[in-house]
C-alpha cells in the first residue's frame, strides 16, 4: 500500500497576514477607506504580511524518511501544516497521494468534560473517521491505554501523565502511509513511555513516508535518511541526513528569526 | 459555475451527508450539556416558558388582544426567532470558536457549521415541547396545511446555512462584526412581527416592514403552518429566493475564502 505515496511541492510559497487588533476591525478599515489622506500617512499601518514559507520545491517519495531542521521560526510547523492541507498555499502547487496521518496538536477535539471513551468518538469524528471505524478500535485503543474503568470518567478527573496516554493511545490507533511528526511524541511513566515508543516505531515502519521536524539532531540521525535545512522560509540545504545535520550545526544559526509560529 | 464553486460545493455537499459526524457531534455537544446541569438546554426552553407567559399575557392586555389566539402565535414566534437568533449568533463566531481545531486537523470547514446547526435545532426541538404544552392548554385547530411547516423549516435551514457562512467567514476576519451583529438582532426582533401583530401594522406607514424583512418572511413559512394559518404563496416565492440567494452567496464565500481562514486565526 504505501508504495503509491508520493508527495510534490512545485514553488510553494505561504504568506500570512500579522493582524493587529485595528486590522481586525471592519470599523477602522472603514474609516481609512473614508479618509484616503490619512490612511495614506499611516500607510505603515497596513496588515504586515510575513513569508513563511518562500517558494518551497519537494519531492519526497516512498521509503523517504526525511528530516526538517532549522530554527525556531524557519518554517517547520508551516511545512508541516502545508503537507497535512490545514494550510493552503498563497502561490504554487502541493500534491500530496497516500493517506495522512499528522501527529501534532494532539489534543484538539478532546472535552474535559467527556468521558475517556467519549473522547475516543470525538477525537475519532473530529480527524474525519466514521464511527463504525472507530467502534472497531474501541476496545484496542483502552487496552493501550490501561486505563480501565477509568475511561468511563471524564478527561478532567485524570492526571496530566493519564490524559496523555489516552491521546497517544487515540492519536497512534490508525495507520497512515504518510506519516508527519512535529517533534517526537512520547507519554507517561518508564513502562508507557517504553510501549509508546514502540508502537510508534511500528506507526513509523510501515509507513511510506515519515516527515519528521525536530531539534533533536540525535533523533533526526537516527530515524532519518534525508534531511533538509529551513531558514526563513527556504530550503537552504537539502540531502543525506549527516551533511544536512553538519551544515545545520555548524551554521550557527540558532538565533530566532524574525518569522513567527512554528516550534 | 466556475470550477473552484464546483470544488466547493462537492465539499459541502460530501460533508452534509455524512450525517453520521456531524450529527454524533452535534449529541454529544447536547448530551454534555445535559451532564452539566440535570436538564441541560431545557434550561433555555424553562426561560423560553417564563417570558412567554409573562410577557405574552402583559402584551395581549396591552394591544387588548385575545390571550388564546395572542399567546399561540407569540410563543412559536418566539421560538422559531431564537433559532434563528442563535444560529446567526453562534455562526458568526463559528470559526473563531473552533480555531484552535481549525489549525490542529484537516478537516473541510463546513463541517463546524453543520455541527452548529445541528445542535440549534436539537435544541429547538426541545423548546416544541412548549408548543405542544400550549396546544394542550389552549388547543387550536388543526389543519392538514401543518405539515407545511417541514418545507418551511427546510428554507428557513437553508437560509440560516448560508447566512452563518457568511457571517462566519466575515467575522474570522472581522472580529468587530460579531458585536455589531449581537446589536443587530435585537433591532431586527423588534421589527419583526413576534410581539406585535402583523394586523397591528395594517393601513399604517409602517406596513411595507413586514413585508421587506426577509426574517418576517422565513419565520412565517414555519410559524404560520404549525398554528394551521393560511400561508401566502407570495411568501413562499419570497422565501424561496431569500434562501436560494443566500446560499448562492454562502458558497461563493466559502470558495473564495476557506482556505484564508486558518491564516486569519
Amino acid at each position: 500500500m504505501s508504495h503509491a505515496a508520493h508527495i510534490a511541492l512545485r514553488n510553494v510559497s505561504v504568506e500570512f497576514p500579522i493582524l493587529t487588533f485595528r486590522d481586525r476591525s471592519l470599523r477602522s478599515r472603514f474609516i481609512r477607506t473614508l479618509t484616503p489622506r490619512l490612511s495614506r500617512q499611516k500607510a505603515g499601518m497596513r496588515p504586515h504580511v510575513i513569508t513563511a514559507l518562500n517558494e518551497v520545491t519537494l519531492d519526497i517519495r516512498a521509503g523517504d524518511r526525511l528530516g526538517i531542521v532549522g530554527a525556531n521560526g524557519a518554517g517547520k510547523t508551516t511545512l508541516l501544516r502545508v503537507l497535512a492541507g490545514i494550510y493552503h498555499p498563497t502561490v504554487g502547487n502541493v500534491s500530496v497521494h497516500g493517506r495522512c496521518l499528522s501527529l501534532f496538536d494532539l489534543r484538539a477535539g478532546f472535552d474535559e468534560e467527556a468521558t475517556g471513551y467519549e473522547n475516543i468518538l470525538r477525537r475519532g469524528l473530529v480527524i474525519g473517521a466514521r464511527r463504525t471505524e472507530i467502534d472497531a478500535r474501541r476496545a484496542e485503543i483502552a487496552e493501550f491505554t490501561e486505563l480501565g474503568d477509568r475511561l468511563d470518567l471524564p478527561l478532567r478527573t485524570y492526571s496530566s501523565g493519564m490524559t496523555l496516554r489516552l491521546i497517544f493511545a487515540v492519536a497512534t490507533a490508525v495507520e497512515g502511509e504518510i506519516v508527519l511528526l512535529d517533534e517526537w511524541i512520547g507519554a507517561g511513566d518508564h513502562d508507557f513511555r517504553r510501549k509508546a515508543r514502540q508502537r510508534l516505531d511500528r506507526i513509523v515502519e510501515r509507513a511510506g513516508i515519515l516527515v519528521l521536524a525536530s531539534h533533536d539532531v540525535d533523533l533526526v540521525r537516527s530515524t532519518c535518511n534525508r534531511a533538509i535545512l529551513l531558514q526563513n522560509g527556504r530550503i537552504t540545504a537539502a540531502g543525506p541526513t549527516e551533511d544536512i545535520l553538519n551544515q545545520y550545526l555548524g551554521s550557527g544559526d540558532k538565533a530566532p528569526s524574525p518569522a513567527p509560529s512554528s516550534g | 459555475m466556475s470550477s473552484r464553486m464546483r470544488g466547493a460545493a462537492t465539499e459541502i455537499v460530501a460533508q452534509a451527508l455524512q450525517f453520521d459526524r456531524w450529527g454524533t457531534l452535534a449529541l454529544m455537544d447536547i448530551s454534555l450539556r445535559y451532564r452539566r446541569t440535570v436538564i441541560g438546554p431545557l434550561w433555555i426552553t424553562l426561560t423560553l416558558a417564563a417570558t412567554i407567559g409573562s410577557v405574552g399575557t402583559v402584551y395581549a392586555t396591552l394591544f387588548k388582544q385575545d390571550v388564546s389566539s395572542f399567546l399561540p402565535s407569540f410563543a412559536v414566534g418566539l421560538i422559531v426567532w431564537t433559532l434563528i437568533a442563535s444560529t446567526l449568533q453562534e455562526g458568526s463566531n463559528i470559526f473563531v470558536a473552533s480555531g484552535h481545531l481549525i489549525k490542529a486537523v484537516p478537516a473541510p470547514l463546513v463541517v463546524h457549521v453543520l455541527q452548529m446547526i445541528a445542535r440549534n435545532i436539537i435544541i429547538f426541538l426541545h423548546h416544541l415541547l412548549l408548543v405542544i404544552v400550549l396546544y394542550v392548554v389552549m388547543p387550536w385547530q388543526l389543519h392538514w396545511n401543518m405539515v407545511l411547516a417541514i418545507p418551511g423549516f427546510v428554507i428557513l435551514l437553508t437560509a440560516l446555512f448560508g447566512a452563518s457562512t457568511i457571517l462566519g467567514l466575515l467575522c474570522a476576519r472581522y472580529r468587530d462584526i460579531g458585536t455589531a451583529i449581537v446589536s443587530g438582532l435585537q433591532f431586527i426582533f423588534f421589527l419583526t412581527p413576534i410581539i406585535w401583530n402583523e394586523d397591528a401594522v395594517n393601513g399604517t406607514a409602517f406596513a411595507w416592514l413586514t413585508k421587506v424583512n426577509a426574517v418576517a418572511t422565513l419565520l412565517d413559512l414555519v410559524r404560520k403552518p404549525l398554528l394551521s394559518q393560511p400561508t401566502d404563496p407570495a411568501q413562499w416565492l419570497l422565501g424561496s429566493i431569500y434562501a436560494i440567494g443566500l446560499a448562492i452567496l454562502g458558497l461563493n464565500f466559502y470558495a473564495r475564502y476557506r482556505h484564508r481562514v486558518a491564516y486569519w486565526l
